[in-house]
């Protein structure tokens, strides 16, 4: 049986947010778009992606007059990015990628 | 179905690897975090020989302080990291808490029964100094709990 790779968090750009937020507890909207160096519309429609399958979890907040969003791995998204990094590691030579 | 090659199964561990590259480099206090931490904290041991009121009136202020000092790290790294996540990192913290227990109630047991007045302002120094060199090893913890060399 094949490990099982996750499709939400298999493409590029959400495979590498989820990296970011596994590593911390929030991450800053701005500071991840500025790590990803992507626009705020491609970071806020894969983060859409990944709030929809419940994987991610955003919170606005106001700090210093002014409106801050902070992003946050769900448990569930935590375990299902462990697990599809665990899956990338083991598997060998060309793989399928399990279906949505 | 759809197939993923060798190729992308490596470009996918490598975006990992840079996500984590660049999480660890982000990670890094500013240059005042370490010393006015390690100030706040050492300062609840070196206040211990004072009158009652100075001690509650310290341990306010640097309640205070502290939830200031975090929001500023958040501002400025766009992150929170909590000091006990697992891995290395938990070790140091829990390390460090140790110390400081160790070090707080060692030096209010010494002054209180031998009477000798400095031991809690040198040992809150030397608390000051072990929070610095405590940050450092926690982040060096850190960079490599990421697989990220120092």
């Amino acid at each position: 049986m094949p490990a099982a790779l996750d499709p939400v968090i298999h493409a590029p750009l959400r495979l590498q947010i989820c990296a970011m937020l596994a590593a911390a507890e929030t991450v800053d909207f701005a500071t991840v778009r500025e790590m990803l160096d992507v626009s705020e519309s491609v970071l806020s429609k894969h983060v859409k992606v990944l709030e929809e399958a419940g994987y991610v979890a955003v919170r606005k907040a106001t700090s210093d007059h002014r409106q801050r969003t902070w992003l946050a791995l769900s448990a569930a998204g935590r375990k299902a990015f462990v697990a599809h990094a665990a899956a990338l590691r083991t598997l060998v030579g060309d793989v399928d990628l399990a279906a949505e | 179905m759809s197939h993923i090659s060798e190729r992308e199964r490596l470009d996918a561990l490598e975006a990992i690897a840079s996500a984590n590259r660049r999480m660890a480099e982000r990670v890094r206090a500013p240059g005042w975090f370490a010393p006015t931490l390690g100030v706040l904290v050492g300062g609840l041991l070196a206040v211990q020989e004072l009158p009652l009121p100075w001690v509650f009136g310290y341990e306010a202020v640097a309640l205070v302080a502290l939830s200031l000092l975090v929001a500023a790290y958040r501002r400025h790294t766009g992150m929170w990291v909590p000091g006990y996540r697992a891995g290395r990192t938990r070790w140091v913290a829990v390390g460090a808490a140790v110390t400081f227990v160790a070090v707080f109630l060692g030096c209010v047991w010494f002054n209180r029964t031998t009477g000798i007045h400095g031991v809690c302002a040198l040992g809150g120094a030397t608390i000051a100094g072990l929070v610095i060199v405590k940050r450092r090893l926690w982040e060096e913890a850190y960079r490599r709990d990421l697989g990220v060399e120092a």
